[in-house]
């Protein structure tokens, strides 16, 4: 479900280009510090920005470091660290965590299972660090289950208890910025889910597994299916950018106003060309 | 009703960008923040402080997002809200629809603030294949 928080590089200047390489390098140094090796494939993008986004409205102190990437061994990469990444690294630890078991109770995929037992020790650490958050995150992914389940068939609903799940996760201070980054991860997390239910549409008919999408698809015309998608994920992607337009954020702002105007798109320019190709 | 001009809290104009207001917001947070005055004898005078401070940041930006772009504060019966209140403050919408240089819904708005940063992957999509790649090789390649 996560991946569509990208930057598009294309448009995002180098400067902004290094600094979110460093802390995606930061990140992924964070989850090899606590989970080892097996933690880095659970890095994601989607919990760079967020470093990227707690770093440029705290304006976080840390520190850079350089080091050989084990992947990118040619040249020395350089490194972001601060409160933030040791936050994002336990939040991406214990999504990941849920997502295997979640993979290994709807596919029976027995490799998922085998790296969620793996890392379940690191799990349940970062889970008494992150108390609250690990148990908001289970509690909406229960309450997600069941709507699936139940063949939930308003995506508005549906989307909005991820929508909840990652607003706890954005919201991680209890102060003067609790609510708007509330606010700004409710909306962010309603986009993701609308976006990963547009792409998996077709997979889930063949499949037949819920997708909230369905029924709009089954009842409208394809061209009115594609129009109100799109308004109902601009809606979604807009909040979650006013959200972001009324945080004081000066650091970091262009690369975030990047990946909210342009980059979180970068999925749904590519399903399109699809589509025009098929045509 | 007292009058509260957010402007003045934050010591600028009303016609400061929004990048203005922010840096006078963080510049102000900075010396008045709790945190910052955690040894202050007078720290709850900082605190309160703070609390305008944040009040007043609040105000503006919200008040902006409707189009409410603080032009009439420190005008005529020092009505905050211009034309959109009765004299005694009763009453009013203070943020109309759309004001000046508001949007009437929030797709035209969010289009708006999208058109510096065009189409992704307009031509090949070819960058983000080899991004997917990386991270895919990144992921997968670093097994014990």
């Amino acid at each position: 479900m996560f991946g569509y928080i990208n930057i598009n590089e294309e448009t995002l200047p180098e400067e902004g280009k290094k600094a979110y390489r460093a802390y995606y390098c930061g990140l992924c140094r964070k989850l090899k510090e606590n989970c080892g090796t097996k933690g880095q494939m659970l890095l994601a993008y989607d919990m760079t920005f967020l470093i990227v986004l707690l770093s440029g409205l705290y304006e976080l102190p840390g520190q850079k470091e350089s080091f050989t990437c084990a992947l990118h061994p040619a040249k020395k990469r350089t490194a972001f660290l601060n409160e933030a990444t040791d936050y994002a690294a336990d939040m991406n630890l214990i999504l990941g965590y849920y997502h295997l078991l979640d993979d290994w109770k709807d596919e029976k995929n027995g490799a998922k299972k085998r790296m969620a037992d793996r890392l379940k020790a690191d799990y349940e650490k970062a889970a008494a660090r992150r108390q609250k958050q690990n148990a908001a995150i289970k509690a909406h992914l229960d309450a997600l289950s069941k709507a699936e389940e139940e063949k939930a068939e308003d995506p508005d609903v549906v989307s909005g208890i991820f929508g909840e799940l990652l607003a706890e996760i954005f919201a991680w201070r209890e102060d003067e910025w609790h609510e708007e980054l509330h606010c700004f991860g409710f909306y962010l997390g309603k986009f993701i889910y609308l976006m990963d239910a547009y792409e998996d549409l077709p997979h889930d008919r063949k499949t037949h597994a819920y997708n909230p999408f369905k029924t709009l698809s089954r009842e409208k015309s394809p061209e009115e299916y594609e129009t109100l998608c799109k308004c109902y994920m601009t809606s979604q992607i807009s909040e979650c950018a006013r959200s972001f337009e009324r945080l004081p954020v000066l650091q970091h702002a262009e690369i975030i106003r990047n990946i909210l105007y342009s980059g979180v798109w970068s999925k749904y320019e590519i399903l399109q060309k699809k589509k025009q190709k098929k045509k | 009703m007292a009058f509260f001009d957010p402007y003045q809290v934050l010591g600028v104009p009303s016609n400061a960008t929004d990048d203005e207001v922010k840096r006078a917001y963080r510049n102000l947070s900075r010396k008045y923040h709790p945190d910052a005055n955690v040894n202050n004898p007078n720290k709850e005078q900082a605190e309160e402080r703070f609390k305008q401070i944040q009040a007043a940041y609040d105000q503006i930006m919200k008040m902006r997002q409707q189009g409410f772009t603080g032009q009439n504060y420190g005008q005529g019966n020092g009505n905050p809200y211009g034309g959109y209140r009765n004299a005694d403050g009763s009453g009013g919408n203070p943020f109309g629809y759309g004001g000046s240089g508001g949007y009437q819904n929030q797709e035209d708005w969010y289009r708006n603030m999208s058109q510096g940063y065009g189409r992704p992957y307009s031509s090949t999509g070819s960058w983000c294949i080899s991004m997917l790649l990386i991270n895919l090789f990144c992921n997968c390649c670093c097994r014990i």
